[in-house]
């Protein structure tokens, strides 16, 4: 076990630049999501810090220790690859002895079978220990591919979307698995996930990445309500957050924010955070279940008018039009909306997110 | 129905025309291989005789073939090993690592097969007399491997590629050094290849006759050479040409029906890329 310090980390394929300038500290024994989507640089991330790939410039530290020039064998860190990368001419049991068998570790062979056997049964996965690889289930694989990583003690885990490609059913049930194994091993563990809800729902912290850049690092709660810019934003969330393009205008010695859909003042609070930053056109965002809807018209609250419904069980999500916007909102499955009904919205004015329209980024953090 | 059964009755035609092509030939070599110098000229051609091996005994007892199996064997043999363990090594570097250039690299190994072999025969045979190595296996094995390189380099080289990359990638992180995610991990899956290849550089190296001809005399003679020879301005030995060419035959049928489902695969399985 061991923690990791990435400094200044790039990564150059001819022209293509996949990582750029990566820094990021990761303590023993935490388990650390990369969220991103596809191309964002996730891979080259845990490659290179597992030595499969030669980085361009930086310095990796694993346990206090500088990596850059050794082998991804004396690094000791254990892969679980997104192709789960299984040797498809050995057995289940062959594939799990296999990083036993290294001549950097060489043991016995009764230890080897003993550590293979119990962590497959940890897995339950003993009874397959025999079968070819070939011949299992796509989650049958990913828990041998599990295996082939916690038969060893490594330093590191670095698990490239482990789970990305099966079912929803069991993606489910494997993401609990795999955040208890990590807490019972206690390794310290980086994890990349394209899904919001595995990287919020498993990482100490979250890391948000893309096109080869940190947008963000922050426990999940910090990921979800303050989102650094309005990339992690609509990163984060289902249905996305809605966004509104916003005015920010004077009007007889008040301020008011003025979108297509509303109209408010500024409070005190908030005003004070835009204070002295010269901002005119904002971005504004607005998570749909931030929203809550009224059939009543009282003060406060702005019109609307329904476009669809979709009821999903507990809830609904609700698709509103006001003027020609629309917006997403979801809402407890109590009430039934009927198509080009009017109704009214609103929100508490702290759970708008205000981004500054040419960079992006959350006025909170200008 | 109808219309299915009648398909199958063409199909079966159709294999049965190409079949017929094929095995006839072989089947004249063997029953003429059997006949006796009387029998091979009667017209019409006889299908029922009374076989004779003395074409088999006459081979080996009057001519010298023994020792040009001999030299057949060796250098076929000796060409394959060393076309697949340089070539493969070669093929794996150009799938794996960037080199400044490897698209070029790849073109022009395969260049080398372009030109028709009859212009190399005479620089060889040159060069060969220069070094005094004229009439020796040695040559014949450099001279083979050279003609085989390109298409070993080119078959294992699509065959690499379509091997993930991870598999290796997971080998080194799992405790093995780079040549061992090679020799270990990459080399085992691509057996099929290999197989294909060794029969494909086994089949060449043991019929050429062109630079066989030119290039060995008495020392290093090939069986082909040696069924060259027994076309003499006297006489054809047609019977004696048959036996030693069904000897000559067997070791690759052997070859190739063991390794018959390699093959398949191997011919499928680097096609498809390029």
């Amino acid at each position: 076990m061991a923690d990791l310090l990435i400094h200044n980390l790039w990564k150059k394929y001819g022209k293509v630049t996949a990582l750029k300038g990566i820094n990021l500290k990761v303590s023993d024994g935490e388990l650390v999501a990369i969220l991103g989507p596809s191309g964002a640089g996730k891979t080259s991330l845990l490659q290179a810090i597992a030595g499969v790939e030669k980085i361009t410039v930086g310095d990796i530290f694993i346990g206090g220790k500088i990596v850059n020039e050794l082998s991804p064998s004396e690094r000791d860190v254990a892969m679980v690859f997104e192709t789960y990368a299984l040797y498809p001419n050995k057995t289940v049991f062959e594939n799990m002895a296999f990083p036993l068998k290294s001549p950097f570790r060489q043991l016995r062979k009764e230890e080897i079978e003993k550590r293979v056997k119990e962590t497959a049964q940890m897995l339950q996965i003993d009874w397959l220990l025999d079968r070819n690889v070939s011949q299992l289930s796509g989650g049958q694989r990913q828990r041998v591919a599990l295996g082939r990583m916690l038969v060893r003690n490594p330093q590191l885990f670095l698990m490239d979307e482990p789970i990305a490609h099966l079912d929803a059913k069991l993606r489910h049930r494997l993401r609990g698995e795999i955040k208890n194994i990590q807490r019972t091993f206690k390794t310290t563990t980086l994890y990349t996930t394209h899904d919001y809800r595995e990287a919020l729902g498993m990482g100490d912290r979250v890391v948000v990445l893309n096109e080869g850049e940190v947008l963000q690092i922050g426990t999940p709660e910090e990921i979800y309500n303050f989102p650094r810019n309005e990339f992690v934003g609509g990163l984060v969330g289902d249905p996305p957050m809605n966004f509104f393009s916003g005015e920010i205008v004077a009007d007889g010695g008040q301020w008011y924010l003025k979108t297509p859909i509303f109209q408010m003042v500024i409070k005190q609070e908030m005003f004070r955070v835009l204070e002295g930053k010269s901002l005119r056109e904002v971005r504004v965002g607005l998570r749909p279940s931030d929203i809550f809807l009224e059939r009543k018209e009282r003060d406060g609250l702005f019109q609307a008018e329904i476009y669809v419904t979709e009821p999903l069980g507990v809830f609904q999500i609700v698709s509103l039009q006001a003027g020609k916007e629309k917006f997403q909102v979801k809402y407890s499955n109590t009430e039934n909306f009927r198509m080009g009904e009017k109704v009214y919205f609103g929100f508490s004015p702290d759970k708008l997110h205000l981004f500054d329209y040419a960079t992006g980024l959350n006025v909170k953090y200008l | 129905m109808e219309k299915n059964r009648n398909r199958l009755i063409i199909a079966y035609i159709i294999v049965g025309i190409v079949l017929v092509i094929n095995i006839l030939p072989f089947l004249w070599l063997v029953l003429t291989s059997l006949k006796t110098r009387l029998d091979i000229f009667a017209i019409p051609p006889k299908f029922i005789f009374s076989p004779t091996l003395k074409n088999y005994v006459s081979a080996f007892t009057k001519r010298d073939f023994l020792p040009m199996f001999y030299n057949s064997l060796i250098i076929s043999i000796s060409t394959t090993l060393l076309s697949l363990v340089v070539g493969t090594l070669g093929a794996y570097s150009l799938a794996r690592f960037k080199i400044f250039g490897d698209k070029h690299i790849s073109f022009w190994i395969l260049s080398t097969r372009m030109f028709p072999s009859i212009v190399l025969v005479i620089p060889f045979f040159i060069m060969a007399t220069q070094v005094g190595l004229h009439d020796s296996r040695f040559l014949m094995v450099i001279v083979y491997t050279t003609f085989n390189l390109p298409f070993v380099v080119w078959i294992m080289r699509s065959f690499f590629e379509d091997l993930p990359f991870d598999l290796e990638k997971a080998a080194m992180v799992d405790g093995y050094s780079r040549w061992d995610a090679f020799w270990k991990v990459a080399l085992p899956l691509s057996a099929p290849g290999l197989f294909t290849t060794a029969i494909l550089c086994f089949i060449f190296s043991w019929n050429e006759f062109l630079f066989a001809n030119v290039l060995t005399a008495a020392n290093a003679k090939t069986v082909p050479v040696g069924i060259r020879g027994l076309v003499t301005s006297r006489a054809i030995e047609w019977g004696e040409i048959a036996a030693v060419g069904t000897l000559q035959v067997i070791p690759v049928l052997i070859f190739t029906f063991a390794a018959q489902k390699y093959i398949i695969r191997g011919l499928t399985f680097g096609a498809v890329k390029g």
